[in-house]
């Protein structure tokens, strides 16, 4: 009964029929994918300065999903001075993902705990929240126009935080492609309601059944910084063991 | 000009047309006191300002500061007044950033790793506990929050401001209206704004009052000395409307060119209508002449006629002394500072316009105004002016009969002006801090006052490091002697209110990272439920230097590839530290074991001995027992230099657990270095009580001495930020103010050495005004009037007005001299003859100027003073100091036909 009272009261927000699928139907078709058990991905991670200098980091990714609940691990290889720093990453069901890092110059596993997710995620445009699945629960989703990007053709929502506490932007834009519904293109607005930033998938491509973005950029158009992730390689449902993603292996690396 | 005259009507017409037009543009008038427009857009300074702006933030900001009336601000209402307040403030237009105690985040050790938490959470309701905490987070990070976000009574905190750098000026207004605006909502708080933008705010509230009333009051001024030189109507209306219209038109021009009043302009108009009535007068006075020596009654054409040969008369020496007169004010347009350029331009376009509105609107006025009555009381009037004529001259002539008893005197009393002129000129103090132009007891210093005895000072500006290589600057060493510097420069200066820099970041960091381990932290997973390892390749990592066998199955990196691994980089998976497990050199005393008295009075007593008991506080005692049980970590907020200590093999190691830091605190030190990981720069941002240049320049020196020593040669060091900008001012002013006198100086000695055919006659002609000027600058240093932007305008206002006296002077001298041989009778007539017309042109000047001592402005207040002082000193110089040299040395050039 209170899921149909919602239902409603959805349909209520959104304008009239004018498109024959709604905003949250894409974000639940987007969500209700076929999503590997299991990932492992090279990833380049170019930041580029406002005036072009780029500077590259490797990094090699593991992560699995179990029961909804993703875990990951990243192992930063270069540059040299942070080469072997990893990070762990624990989706837990009931509170914030739990985060470790591991510094070898430190050779210590330290735990980071931090209610603020806008922070800079490994000095990338994107922040930790940027980097977490959020739940389509905590956000209403309006569809706004149709429109065609050179690659694809869209669906544009409207996404908004139910309580806008919970967001770092007052709203986003994002482009769903309408053959894959996934999203494509995400403009970011902050709080003043100015876009702060703008990310593109340059390239997406379908690995063992998998719509997987193998270029992404973020660009933060109010200081002209921008992120760019290219997967280098990726591996999807090869087994891993999930020893991987426990803080002494974190420290230890076996 | 003759063909000019003839038409008066349209001459009239077209003035009055120009006028009007020009009086709509008035309006439009913008006003600019941003510090950084004074530079011109090339000069060193004002690039690496606009560097920073970039690569930082925005150097422009806003200070709120918050004060509780009663108690302290660690109270729920308060903490909540302030989140409204820091909300509200970054929704207006133009604001980049805001940081207060809401924004601003706490980054904090446990026993498990780090907690990073806002230091007041969306969620905080005031309990107790939740100030308890706050008090003692805020306390626990001093090198960043102490005298910044609480004072150190916990009365006062701030709000910062950052405002975007494009921002225009409008925009900034609004903003500090909307603050002012809201604040009184808040009643049991005291609301205070200060910084660069509130100056600015001010300075145009002050021009606009200044302007409104200050013109007023000249031309009162004015009205009253041309009413006493002529006591007629026309006299006193017709120059007063010329300059009237002049400045009219001058504002006009520089309104609709756009370019902007600044604090400088301000005394525009009044140096215009002080100024540039003068040839109003000289043009009515060689009328009215001509009028009575009229015996008949004249007709318009006439009448018309006499006008015109009167002009043409007057035509040579008004445009002489216009002439001179804008050699002087044209020399300030020498100064690279951009307001004393504009000033010195529009006040020579202010000249020009009253010199030929004086010599074609008067006579068009006077022609078209011809009445038919105007000789009616001819008799009458010559009868009251030769009585009044020759009560001055019997004035001038007791004057004269006393000095010429004296003029041993004269020539003694002025090397002894001199004398004490010269000590003054070594006294004088240059200043160039826009605050310091405002009243002590105005709101804006009021304020930035309060700020600096409760915080950190609202006069701030960055030293920036700066590496040949990307990571240089965070070496170790470097981030160390960058700790060092502030130490060192802090101690030095106790004017500086805080120094926050990129160390202190870092040492936090490895502060917070190195907390006290405990037994107890949880790991999370364990091997034991989970079954074992069963073969590396499980999880086959995709990179592998191995490449023994590139058909592996998880390979996708051709012949570089591992079979054994399968991971995508060169290496192991995983770094895999089979190395011995080094120890630390550093071990604090535990509390569970070495907490006893013995230790403890061992420990104090060790401190007592490398510390001194020389102002050794409870505090900074506290602080090393603390860093010796490394309570809270305390014994690693450094940086991180010793290798023994943190069981590294080298100084690079230690680098690069610097950039491992920087990976995990990244993002949040933006506004202290350009790159987060790997820096070309990092900045320290110094805070100062003090407004004043002297205060800022023996700072930088301090810098750049331990810099030069310290650094290692791939490192250089930039100040940059206002208040260098503010010293790069002053030695601005300084040097423009020598060029535009020797400027206006030579120009004075060419224009009287052709006139008189004699370089010699260039030296006569310029020593009055060179005494004056001496006496000048001596008055100010021994009144302890700055020198500034404003005040260095004097010189060149003396030049331009004082060089007519002497000029005048020096051609009555030259032709009483061709009539008689006896020195005594020469001087006497040429005083009598000139003496009037030099003292009343100055007293009226003066006056004008005089009127100035009613500004906003501390500073007009003092170029009002310093102007009449320097029209007395240089007319009084003219008349007395004049003759006696020429008296004593005989020159030739004088006594030449």
């Amino acid at each position: 009964m209170k899921k149909r009272m919602k239902c409603l009261l959805l349909m209520a927000l959104v304008s009239p029929a004018l498109f024959a699928i709604t905003g949250l139907e894409i974000a639940e078709a987007h969500d209700n994918r076929n999503k590997p058990v299991s990932t492992h991905m090279a990833l380049q991670m170019d930041l580029i300065e406002e005036g072009g200098k780029v500077s590259s980091r490797m990094i090699e990714q593991w992560g699995i999903e179990e029961g909804d609940l993703a875990n990951s691990i990243m192992v930063f290889r270069s540059p040299a001075s942070v080469k072997d720093t990893r990070f762990l990453q624990v989706e837990n069901e009931d509170r914030g993902d739990d985060k470790w890092i591991y510094l070898p110059a430190m050779k210590r596993v330290r735990r980071i705990a931090s209610s603020d997710g806008s922070k800079s995620f490994m000095g990338s445009d994107a922040t930790y929240d940027d980097m977490e699945s959020r739940d389509i629960a905590r956000d209403t989703f309006e569809l706004v126009k149709e429109e065609a990007l050179s690659d694809f053709d869209c669906w544009v929502l409207k996404v908004q935080a139910k309580d806008p506490s919970d967001s770092q932007y007052a709203y986003k834009l994002v482009w769903h492609d309408k053959a894959t519904n996934y999203p494509v293109k995400v403009e970011m607005y902050d709080m003043q309601g100015e876009l702060e930033k703008v990310m593109t998938i340059k390239d997406l491509q379908n690995v063992d059944g998998h719509w997987t973005p193998v270029d992404t950029v973020i660009e933060n158009v109010q200081n002209g910084h921008s992120t760019e992730m290219k997967v280098l390689n990726v591996e999807f449902d090869k087994s891993v063991n999930s020893r991987m993603f426990t803080t002494q292996f974190l420290s230890t690396g076996r | 000009m003759e063909k000019l005259l003839k038409k008066p009507w349209i001459i009239i017409a077209v003035v009055f047309a120009i006028t009007a037009f020009m009086g709509f543009q008035v309006p439009k008038v913008v006003l600019d006191n941003d510090i950084l427009a004074f530079f011109p857009d090339d000069h060193d300074s004002y690039i690496r300002m606009k560097a920073l702006d970039d690569v930082y933030e925005s150097q422009i900001m806003f200070d709120i500061a918050i004060t509780e009336k009663e108690g302290t601000f660690l109270n729920n209402r308060t903490i909540q007044a302030i989140r409204e307040i820091s909300e509200r403030v970054e929704l207006m237009q133009g604001v980049d950033d805001v940081t207060s105690l809401i924004t601003t985040d706490f980054p904090d050790g446990s026993a498990e790793g780090m907690v990073i938490e806002p230091l007041v959470g969306d969620d905080f309701t005031g309990t107790d506990e939740e100030i308890a905490q706050l008090r003692t987070n805020l306390l626990d990070w001093p090198d960043m929050f102490k005298n910044s976000l609480y004072s150190e009574d916990f009365r006062s905190t701030q709000i910062f401001v950052i405002i975007n750098k494009d921002a225009v000026h409008l925009e900034k207004n609004a903003i500090y209206d909307n603050i002012v605006e809201f604040s009184g909502e808040y009643d049991w708080l005291d609301i205070r704004v200060a910084g660069d933008p509130v100056i600015s705010h001010d300075a145009e509230i002050f021009m606009i009052d200044d302007l409104t009333s200050l013109i007023p009051l000249v031309l009162l001024v004015l009205l009253f000395s041309l009413y006493m030189s002529f006591h007629r109507k026309g006299g006193t209306i017709l120059p007063m409307i010329t300059v009237l219209i002049t400045t009219i038109w001058t504002l006009g021009i520089m309104a609709s060119f756009n370019i902007a009043l600044s604090i400088v302009s301000t005394c525009l108009p009044v140096l215009i209508i002080a100024i540039g009535s003068a040839y109003g007068i000289h043009v009515m006075n060689h009328y009215y002449t001509d009028m009575r020596e009229q015996k008949k009654r004249v007709s318009f054409a006439e009448h018309k006629e006499l006008v015109i040969a009167s002009v043409k008369h007057v035509l040579k020496p008004v445009v002489l002394a216009g002439f001179t007169t804008i050699v002087g004010f044209s020399s300030i347009m020498t100064s690279p500072i951009v307001p004393l350029k504009t000033f010195g331009l529009f006040s020579t376009v202010g000249t020009v316009i009253a010199l030929i509105l004086s010599i074609v609107f008067i006579p068009s006025l006077i022609i078209v105004n011809y009445k038919d009555k105007e000789k009616k009381n001819a008799g009458e009037m010559q009868e009251k002016k030769m009585l009044r004529q020759e009560r001055s001259h019997k004035r001038m002539e007791t004057v004269y009969n006393k000095m010429s008893n004296h003029r041993v005197g004269i020539l003694v009393s002025t090397v002894i002006i001199v004398l004490i002129s010269i000590y003054g000129l070594t006294q004088m103090n240059i200043e160039s801090a826009l605050i310091e132009y405002f009243p002590e007891d105005s709101s804006l210093r009021v304020n930035a006052d309060y700020i600096s005895d409760n915080f950190a000072g609202t006069n701030t500006f960055n030293i920036v490091l700066k590496g040949d290589n990307p990571g240089d600057v965070i070496d170790p060493l470097v981030l160390n002697e960058m700790d060092n510097l502030k130490s060192y420069v802090m101690e030095r200066n106790p004017d500086i209110g805080k120094i926050m820099t990129y160390s202190d970041f870092i040492k936090r960091m490895n502060q917070i990272m190195n907390f006290p381990a405990d037994e107890s932290t949880e790991d999370y997973g364990s091997y034991d439920d989970m079954g074992g390892f069963e073969s590396d390749d499980s999880f086959g990592s995709f990179f592998s230097d191995d490449s023994d066998d590139s058909a592996g199955t998880s390979s996708f990196f051709g012949d570089d590839d591992s079979a054994d691994t399968g991971s995508f980089f060169g290496g192991d998976a995983f770094e895999v530290d089979d190395a011995v497990v080094l120890e630390s050199s550093f071990k604090p005393l535990s509390l569970e074991e070495d907490l006893t008295w013995e230790t403890l009075l061992d420990l104090t007593r060790k401190i007592v001995n490398e510390k001194g008991t020389d102002g050794l506080s409870v505090e900074e005692l506290t602080e090393e027992v603390e860093k010796a049980f490394n309570i809270r970590g305390k014994a690693y907020y450094e940086i991180p230099v010793d290798p023994a200590k943190y069981m590294a093999s080298s100084n690079e190691e230690l680098k690069n657990l610097i950039s491992q830091y920087l990976l995990l605190y990244s993002g949040s030190l933006d506004k202290f270095s350009d790159d987060t990981l790997e820096p070309s720069q990092v900045r320290m941002l110094v805070q100062i009580k003090e407004s004043d240049t002297a205060t800022v320049a023996r700072i930088l020196n301090d810098v750049n001495t331990y810099a030069a020593d310290h650094f290692p040669e791939n490192i250089t060091i930039e100040n940059s930020g206002v208040a260098e900008v503010t010293i790069a001012l002053t030695d601005m002013i300084t040097s423009s103010q020598i060029t535009s006198l020797l400027t206006a100086l030579l120009a004075v000695f060419i224009i009287v050495s052709v006139a008189y055919k004699s370089p010699i006659a260039g030296f006569f002609g310029i020593i009055p005004l060179f005494l004056s000027i001496l006496i000048n600058f001596g008055l100010m240093g021994v009144t302890g009037i700055n020198l500034d932007m404003i005040t260095s305008l004097v010189a060149s206002i003396a030049i331009g007005v004082g060089v007519d006296y002497t000029i005048h002077f020096l051609s009555r001298y030259k032709a009483e001299r061709l009539k008689s041989d006896d020195l005594d009778l020469v001087t006497k007539n040429t005083i009598l003859s000139s003496g009037k017309g030099i003292i009343t042109n100055a007293v009226s000047v003066g006056l004008g100027f005089a009127v100035l001592v009613f500004s906003k402005f501390v500073v007009l207040r003092f170029i009002g003073i310093l102007v009449a002082v320097i029209m007395l000193t240089s007319s009084v110089a003219a008349l007395t100091v004049l003759p006696a040299l020429l008296n004593l040395i005989k020159p030739k050039f004088i006594s030449k036909k």
